[in-house]
């Protein structure tokens, strides 16, 4: 209780030397790293802050893998000396898949952290929120998490490629295989309704080479698809696309197969179709046969000599955990920024940076297949592989494709 | 420190180092955005918590849907200011008004209903908001969300966060004085009786709507602050997970107390900034600390300052008196 005004007073004056004890603090953390070296924020001569920004908790908390991925990787590299003599210390927070918690995060990564890059960073509500505040720092994003157009084109300085196959390019590729390869000119599309699924979808729409027959949405979470295979089989498609997740994958082919619908060459989005797992969702008869794309080829039939690696430090350091799935392009993004960091050299600015990045032609050291980027091109991973489901195995149906956004030729390697 | 904590009991001390705190915050932080938002953030959720406090504390209405409401004016900002382009001091008090009619649709079934339904039927309008955001995709642009055109009013975001600093506490007493005007005593009246209320005259169906629009107001404004200062509203902003975080902020801070949802809504807003770093655990700090508080503190935290501490003689008196009164009518 205050009593008299003396008190009060004292209050105050506390009061008043408490917020400048605070601000001296806030000073204080403000200014690190500025040695008189030729090197952007975030570096310094033992270290590199790399950020992360993604879900940890809750119920997407499958893309934390990522991060696992990522962490890995860092650590195999620090275990050999790291980069240039300087180790890689990853920073990262937990956004829940929640835009307004990554708003506040990439502010704090930003400008308080000062990290020198951004590292993969998944989903694409909160990747779209930040966008305004990263592009105006101006810090390198590399191979964020979404396959979203916005992000790699038109190009943006600092945002350089995906972790995963870009939506569009990938329909492209598959609408590509459908019509020379399996000569079909009536296509089903059955596809998530939301941004992921509608790109791939712009993408069939504007194709002048096939016919599509029947276009049947579902809802992220739906399960039963029988209704769309009902609505597939009516149309008579020659080739089912799908754009959605494995869930929905796996179990729209058991009603395909259940009515009968068994021949008709079945192509699924690598989101929903990377995973062996599905010959056990589906049905090992009927998962037999599905198409689909890879950034890479899978572990257990991969040869790359980067692949092994992963496999061996990935058990090492998460042992509980699957090697299938988001951990393997948390690794691969690592590998490229790594090999990005490595090729910059001693003198680490931002623009020199971006210099490196755009010097990647197809580099193929990492787990991906090839990844390239320069001045026009920003999509990163435009080098991919078919593979088919075969003998509970997924295995690659084809050499290496390549996508060029300038001219939008596909390539096929023998 | 004890010393430091009665004297906060103090409310008028309480309230002027809050305020005070709040001029010299920029300047204590070094201008850096990234406070400024965590500032900003807790300032929508003090707001909300309050708002909530009005329908769950004063009025015993149960509402799980708060953060319906936070969305509906982020959204409401995000059209009104993109879409139609609509100046800053126009667009903020119409997201409030708009939600305030949400809010409204909403109070006026919930009239009917009471505890456990009307938790669920909230919980429904909560749960169903991002999804119609989500489906309506001409309007509010589905999953990619929706970008706000900022103000042209405000040169810094140091402007901008005085402004919303400022509205933050002009709401705080707003909200102050109409609990303790005549609609917040019906308010306390339905809460403790219904029947006795009404027996004293209040409408009961006039005051619970008007407890649902005027809660759904200020949680607009306060999805408005969101969407100026963010810049981009989308589907996954404010989901249910938020609603029952908003609902621990007044249970953690105190029922029916408006220090106590400003505690409540601080503590929450300021756990996440030491536990992110931490992989996974910010969730668990805040479940452990809502355990804790109602294990050990009931009442919430604000029974930890005691704000009542400095009434006068004469209310203690008539407390006492209005005992004794309710004492003799049990024994009648």
């Amino acid at each position: 209780m205050i009593k008299n005004k003396k008190q009060k007073f004292f209050t105050i004056i506390l009061l008043i030397i408490s917020l400048f004890t605070i601000t001296a603090c806030g000073n204080q953390s403000a200014s690190t790293s500025q040695q008189g070296k030729n090197v952007s924020q975030g570096v310094t001569d033992k270290e590199i802050l790399i950020g992360h920004l993604g879900p940890q908790t809750g119920p997407v908390a499958v893309y934390d893998y990522f991060r696992k991925g990522i962490d890995a990787y860092f650590k195999y590299v620090n275990e050999n000396g790291g980069v240039n003599g300087r180790k890689l210390k990853l920073i990262a927070y937990d956004d829940q898949y929640q835009p307004s918690r990554t708003i506040k995060n990439a502010k704090r990564i930003v400008n308080e952290d000062k990290v020198f890059a951004m590292l993969g960073d998944p989903c694409t509500p909160c990747n779209s929120a930040a966008r305004n505040i990263f592009e105006k720092a101006g810090i390198p994003m590399v191979m964020i998490s979404s396959g979203a157009q916005q992000f790699v084109n038109p190009p943006i300085k600092n945002y350089f490629g995906s972790s995963i196959l870009n939506y569009r390019v990938e329909t492209r590729v598959f609408v590509d295989y459908a019509v020379n390869q399996l000569h079909a000119k009536k296509i089903g599309v059955v596809y998530q309704n939301d941004d992921y699924g509608k790109e791939g979808l712009t993408v069939l729409k504007d194709s002048k080479n096939i016919e599509l027959v029947a276009e049947v949405p579902y809802v992220a979470g739906d399960t039963d698809l029988s209704t769309h295979a009902e609505h597939l089989n009516k149309a008579k498609p020659d080739a089912i696309m799908v754009l959605g997740g494995p869930t929905q994958a796996a179990n729209l082919k058991k009603e395909l197969y259940k009515i009968g619908m068994k021949d008709t060459p079945y192509i699924v989005s690598s989101v929903g179709a990377n995973d062996r797992n599905l010959f056990k969702l589906a049905g090992k008869d009927v998962w037999e046969g599905t198409i689909s794309a890879a950034a890479f080829p899978m572990p257990d039939v991969s040869n790359d000599p980067s692949m092994k690696t992963y496999v061996e430090q990935f058990k090492k350091y998460y042992p509980n955990d699957p090697i299938d799935g988001f951990a393997q392009n948390g690794w691969a993004i690592a590998e490229v920024l790594v090999e990005a960091l490595n090729r910059t050299g001693k003198d680490l600015t931002w623009d020199n940076f971006f210099k490196a990045l755009n010097s990647f032609d197809n580099w193929d050291g990492s787990i991906y297949e090839g990844v390239t980027f320069n001045k026009n091109n920003h999509y990163g991973l435009t080098t991919m592989i078919l593979t088919q489901a075969k003998n509970g195995q997924i295995l690659p149906l084809s050499g290496r494709i390549t996508f060029d956004p300038d001219t939008t030729e596909i390539t096929y390697e023998k | 420190m004890i010393l430091m904590l009665k004297q906060l009991g103090n409310k008028r001390i309480a309230l002027g180092i809050l305020i005070v705190c709040m001029l010299f915050y920029p300047f204590s932080v070094g201008y850096s955005s990234y406070f400024l938002t965590l500032f900003v953030i807790t300032c929508i959720y003090v707001i909300t918590s309050l708002s909530l406090n009005l329908l769950v504390g004063y009025g015993g209405q149960i509402s799980v849907g708060q953060a319906g409401f936070l969305s509906v004016g982020s959204y409401s900002v995000a059209i009104l200011s993109t879409k139609l382009g609509l100046p800053f001091l126009v667009v903020l008090p119409l997201a409030g008004i708009i939600t305030a009619l949400i809010g409204l649709l909403i109070g006026l079934p919930a009239v009917r209903l009471k505890g456990h339904f009307l938790a669920v039927a909230t919980l429904g309008f909560g749960l169903s908001v991002p999804q119609i955001a989500l489906k309506w995709d001409k309007l509010t642009g589905g999953f990619s969300g929706l970008s706000v055109t900022p103000s042209s009013l405000f040169a810094s975001e140091t402007q901008l966060f005085y402004f919303f600093v400022f509205l933050t506490v002009l709401i705080i007493w707003l909200i102050n004085n109409i609990v303790k005007s005549s609609i917040g005593r019906a308010f306390i009246a339905i809460r403790d009786s219904e029947v006795a209320a009404q027996a004293i005259g209040i409408n009961l169906s006039f005051y619970k709507t008007t407890m649902f629009v005027i809660s759904s107001f200020f949680t607009g404004i306060a999805g408005g602050i969101y969407g100026y200062w963010v810049g981009f509203v989308s589907p996954n902003d404010f989901v249910i997970t938020n609603s029952f975080l908003i609902l621990a902020m007044i249970v953690v801070g105190g029922l029916a107390s408006i220090p106590g949802s400003i505690i409540g809504a601080l503590l929450f807003s300021i756990i996440p900034h030491f536990t992110d770093s931490y992989v996974g655990i910010t969730n668990i700090v805040i479940g452990v600390a809502v355990v804790l508080i109602i294990l050990f503190k009931p009442k919430g935290m604000v029974s930890m300052f005691n704000f009542k501490r400095n009434k006068s003689e004469k209310t203690k008196k008539n407390e006492l008196l209005l005992k004794e009164e309710g004492n003799r009518g049990v024994n009648i």
